[in-house]
């Protein structure tokens, strides 16, 4: 049994070079030896290679620029950004949190509440005087209404 | 194909994306700049190539990080690559912006390699980028795509065909196509200044 290549074509070198480029040791396994051998022994083989060389030497007169200090810090800020973000959502969402967060939301209402109300309705105050607390003489009616 | 090496290493950075993935969803901010150290550069590569304008390059890099940082949460390791997905992104904000513009790429080349004085060097250098440059940006979208990711990316054709959606064999034909097209007019374009090459 012959394990040798098939031995190799001038079209199929150049579609070689066009397709995986100027270095055969990347070319597909099963050809690379087929290759090396046309170009050790074709000169227009070696002339495909030399000028996919150029080419990809070519290609490198447009280096592009690296990142800049200012993208790469405005890059790294969002993620503290998104950290504190995070985890104040993770605070928030967290089940075990969730009966803590309701009462003190409930107590700062309570309270903020209880804040807002006159001091007048101190218990056993004789000025306590319901048109006070319900805002003033438009609600007189209403009180009426109550008294009813 | 090509030796298992680079493609085990490959695999192994995939692998190494996907943790650092999952940790900058637990908030690991040492993660976030390991992995944006990593794939930034190339990004603004990518989308320089693309736009041939710097702060347009820099904008695409940076929102496609925003979008891998809003992803995080919901990302599934062995799915997608991390290198592949950021790319996605890149090349389809590419696509918006150059829909969207009304400047060619090469015009924006002239303005940023234009030298103000210099010497023959540098006419020359500049006459060669340029030159270079119109070539390319002259080529058809998608083998440009195919190109900028193999060549100047450093992509597998694997890669490559995943980053763009479509068979390897079809990137192999793209890079085909574009080499051929860039040799020959290449070819006609500059002969004296690639002689010096």
């Amino acid at each position: 049994m012959n394990d040798r290549p098939a031995a190799m074509t001038l079209a199929e070198f150049e579609a070689l070079a066009d397709r995986f480029g100027a270095d055969p040791s990347v070319w597909p396994l099963d050809r690379r030896d087929a290759a090396r051998a046309l170009a050790a022994r074709d000169d227009t083989a070696q002339c495909m290679l030399r000028d996919a060389t150029r080419l990809e030497r070519l290609l490198d007169v447009l280096p592009a620029p690296r990142p800049s200090e200012a993208l790469e810090a405005r890059v790294l800020a969002m993620a503290q950004a998104e950290t504190d973000a995070h985890w104040i959502w993770m605070l928030v969402a967290r089940p075990v949190w969730r009966p803590a967060l309701l009462a003190a939301a409930m107590l700062g209402g309570v309270y903020l509440g209880a804040a807002a109300l006159p001091t007048a309705l101190a218990v056993g105050d004789p000025s306590f005087d319901l048109t006070t607390v319900a805002g003033g003489g438009d609600t007189l009616g209403y009180v009426d209404l109550l008294e009813e | 194909m090509a030796s298992d090496a680079p493609e085990t290493k490959r695999r192994a950075t995939a692998a190494d994306d996907d943790a650092l993935v999952a940790r900058i969803a637990d908030g690991d901010q040492r993660a976030w700049r390991d992995l944006t150290r990593r794939h930034l550069g190339g990004l603004v590569g990518y989308a320089w190539h693309m736009l041939r304008d710097r702060a347009e390059a820099e904008d695409v890099a940076q929102e496609t990080m925003v979008r891998l940082m809003r992803k995080a949460e919901t990302w599934e390791p062995g799915g997608a690559q991390v290198k592949t997905w950021l790319y996605r992104v890149a090349i389809n904000l590419c696509i918006d912006r150059q829909r969207a513009r009304r400047t060619s790429s090469l015009d924006l080349l002239a303005e940023q390699g234009d030298p103000a004085g210099g010497g023959d060097t540098i006419a020359r250098d500049h006459a060669l980028r340029r030159a270079v440059g119109s070539v390319v940006d002259a080529l058809p979208a998608r083998q440009k795509q195919a190109l900028t990711l193999v060549h100047y990316q450093g992509f597998s054709q694997q890669e490559a065909a995943a980053a763009l959606d479509v068979s390897v064999e079809a990137v192999e034909s793209l890079l085909a196509r574009a080499r051929r097209t860039l040799k020959n007019d290449l070819k006609d374009l500059a002969d004296d200044l690639l002689e010096e090459w």
